[in-house]
């Protein structure tokens, strides 16, 4: 009576689920049926009397076929969260794939992309790789909630939070921790036809070659659901995997944005491919911000400079963009930080005329080692608009010809960035900072 | 095991057919002269009479068959058949045949041949065939069976209670064909047809 009761209500749950998705258009996962590798074993038995009515031994006969890999194109979805980038930044765009076949298969993932405005885009290649998928061959109920650490449970758990699926035998696999493809750590769908949660693969456990499917499985052991599902027997288990495309950007045509838009194409290994996803990928001009801040290195006599909200940290240093005095004599320190706000910036030059009644504080000093430092990159971790700088810096002197920072004239100029020279500038990363210091003399 | 009896049985009528008919009939035919000599009678014919009983049972063998439908050409034209398949992908047909042979040397009688529709499959309606056999299914695992448009199956209400209703052909369970009576030596068979899920 429970049980079919159980079974009713599980029936009033498909058929709302069924209804919702209707509502909602989604569209529901294709069902490759029974696993591949499965014995189907039917046994028929014959009962009868004699003559005089008397019940003979019941005879019996078997019969058993293995169910085939029946391949499928997989499907392809587009998840990442990123849709744009600056030219030629190397971005990763993530696709799921999800098997549609009913047992293991080796599959390819290629990227490709038309252009608007911007070259076109580089792929890396994506090495071939294979998913699993089997069958429930038991119903079972898996119920979101109640309070497990995930936040999942199974009605039927050991421990707490893993659902105990049985499937079919893996007759061709032999025993073991794989079941059609299926391994610990695998990503899972499970799929009754009308919706579809997501588990993780904790243990998979396949039973000995038997001959027999019939009251003899082996044990998918899932955890961290999703959701709640009804599972019925027959219902499928499909794995999943995220594919990152390695993606570089192209070169703008010209000052307004590109557009790339992105396809992934997937198929079946060394098979035609037909599926795919695509995602529009905004190019943009790389954009570099850049703040001047000063500090006071003579001790003040006046008023201290008072914090503001663009004040910068760099070594237990503070530097301001207002607020700071001077009196004739006093020595000033100025930094000049690059931070790439969009893209990696490229070629990096920095120059700045000494400010009017000051004087650079020559490089030639043998003493003043801090008198012209350049951090090519490092991190800014910033709150509101108080940043603090950490880094490597290296002092610069201009006796060097080689050095990355000439000042000539009043002029300072400073090849800036990774891999800066005496006439080139160097590269950002994008997030990354780069700082230049020096110090100048109030007349 | 059976073999070895049935040798036994064997064996037991090349005695009996060795004891001279003379002496046999003189052994059913005086009337015994006292209570003793009917009780060593009466043991003589049991022992003769019951192995002879023995050996007159029914013998009923079966022989099961998977097939799955293919298309071939011949001559140039595309033919499909059935032929033996130990491997099928889902969304094909198999067709189960079951041969049945008596090979007892009495009747079988009230013979029932039952059939479970194997797993992660479901029945083709109407397709279910045996010559000399009325036809019965099950939707309940076994417990009753119908005629194909008579099966039921029960559901529970939701909020309490019970309900019978129709079982169309994906439903059914089980299968079982009647076989009022196959003679000795007498064969035939059955046979239906699977949609692998």
């Amino acid at each position: 009576m429970q049980r079919a009761l159980q079974r009713q209500a599980n029936g009033l749950i498909k058929t709302l689920l069924a209804i919702g998705l209707l509502i909602l258009g989604g569209e529901a996962i294709a069902a490759p049926g029974t696993a591949a590798n499965t014995q189907l074993q039917n046994t028929v038995t014959a009962n009868y009397s004699n003559l005089g009515n008397t019940p003979q031994a019941a005879v019996t006969a078997t019969a058993s076929i293995t169910v085939l890999l029946l391949p499928a194109q997989p499907n392809v979805a587009h998840i990442g969260t990123v849709t744009e980038g600056v030219e030629e930044e190397v971005i990763g765009i993530t696709f799921r794939v999800t098997t549609a076949a009913n047992g293991e298969d080796t599959y390819t993932l290629a990227g490709s992309d038309a252009v608007v405005g911007v070259s076109a885009s580089i792929f890396a290649p994506v090495t071939p790789f294979s998913l699993g998928a089997t069958t429930v061959a038991t119903a079972f109920t898996i119920i979101a909630g109640g309070g497990t650490p995930d936040g999942t449970h199974c009605t039927t758990t050991v421990p707490a939070d893993i659902c105990i699926l049985e499937v079919p035998i893996d007759t061709v696999t032999g025993p073991g921790s794989s079941i059609n493809g299926l391994t610990a750590g695998d990503l899972v769908t499970l799929s009754n036809g009308a919706t579809e949660v997501n588990c993780t693969v904790a243990s998979a456990v396949n039973a000995a070659s038997g001959p027999t499917f019939v009251g003899s499985t082996s044990t998918l052991n899932v955890q961290n659901c999703s959701g709640g599902l009804v599972l019925a027997s027959g219902d499928n288990i499909l794995e999943y995997t995220d594919i990152n495309l390695s993606t570089t950007l192209g070169t703008l045509n010209g000052a307004a944005d590109g557009t790339a838009t992105v396809t992934a194409t997937v198929g079946i290994d060394g098979g035609a491919s037909s599926n795919t996803a695509s995602i529009a990928i905004t190019v943009k001009n790389t954009l570099l911000g850049i703040y001047k801040v000063v500090r006071n290195l003579t001790p003040v006599t006046g008023a201290a400079a008072t914090a503001d909200f663009d004040q910068v940290t760099i070594g237990g240093n503070t530097y301001y963009k207002t607020g700071v005095t001077a009196k004739p004599g006093d020595v000033l320190e100025y930094a000049i930080v690059l931070q790439t706000l969009s893209g990696a910036g490229a070629n990096v030059i920095v120059t700045d005329a000494l400010t009017l009644f000051t004087t650079f504080n020559s490089l030639e000093a043998a003493t003043a080692s801090d008198n012209l430092s350049l951090l090519d990159e490092g991190t800014a971790s910033c709150t509101l608009f108080i940043c603090d700088i950490s880094g490597t810096f290296t002092n610069k002197t201009e006796a060097n010809d080689a050095d990355q920072a000439k000042v000539v004239n009043d002029l300072i100029t400073v090849y800036a960035g990774l891999g800066g020279t005496s006439s080139s500038g160097g590269t950002i990363a994008p997030g990354k900072v780069s700082v230049v210091t020096y110090q100048v003399t109030v007349d | 095991m059976k073999t070895i009896f049935s040798g036994l049985l064997q064996l037991v009528i090349l005695k009996i057919a060795c004891v001279p008919r003379q002496g046999f009939s003189n052994l059913m035919v005086p009337a015994p002269q006292h209570k003793g000599q009917k009780l060593l009678i009466k043991l003589v014919l049991s022992a003769l009479i019951a192995p002879t009983i023995a050996m007159a049972d029914p013998n009923i063998q079966l022989e099961m068959q998977v097939a799955k439908l293919v298309t071939l050409e011949e001559n140039g034209q595309e033919v499909t058949r059935w032929v033996e398949a130990q491997a099928v992908l889902p969304g094909e047909t198999l067709k189960y045949t079951v041969r049945y042979v008596n090979q007892g040397d009495q009747p079988a009688t009230q013979v029932r041949i039952e059939n479970p529709i194997p797993e992660l499959s479901s029945y083709v309606a109407d397709s279910a065939v045996g010559d000399g056999t009325v036809i019965v299914f099950s939707a309940d695992k076994g417990v009753e069976y119908s005629p194909p448009d008579q099966v039921t199956y029960e559901v529970a209400l939701f909020g309490g209670g019970k309900d019978r209703r129709l079982a169309g052909p994906e439903r059914f369970t089980h299968i079982r064909w009647l076989i009022e009576r196959v003679p000795p030596g007498s064969s035939g068979e059955v046979s239906f047809q699977v949609l692998v899920e």
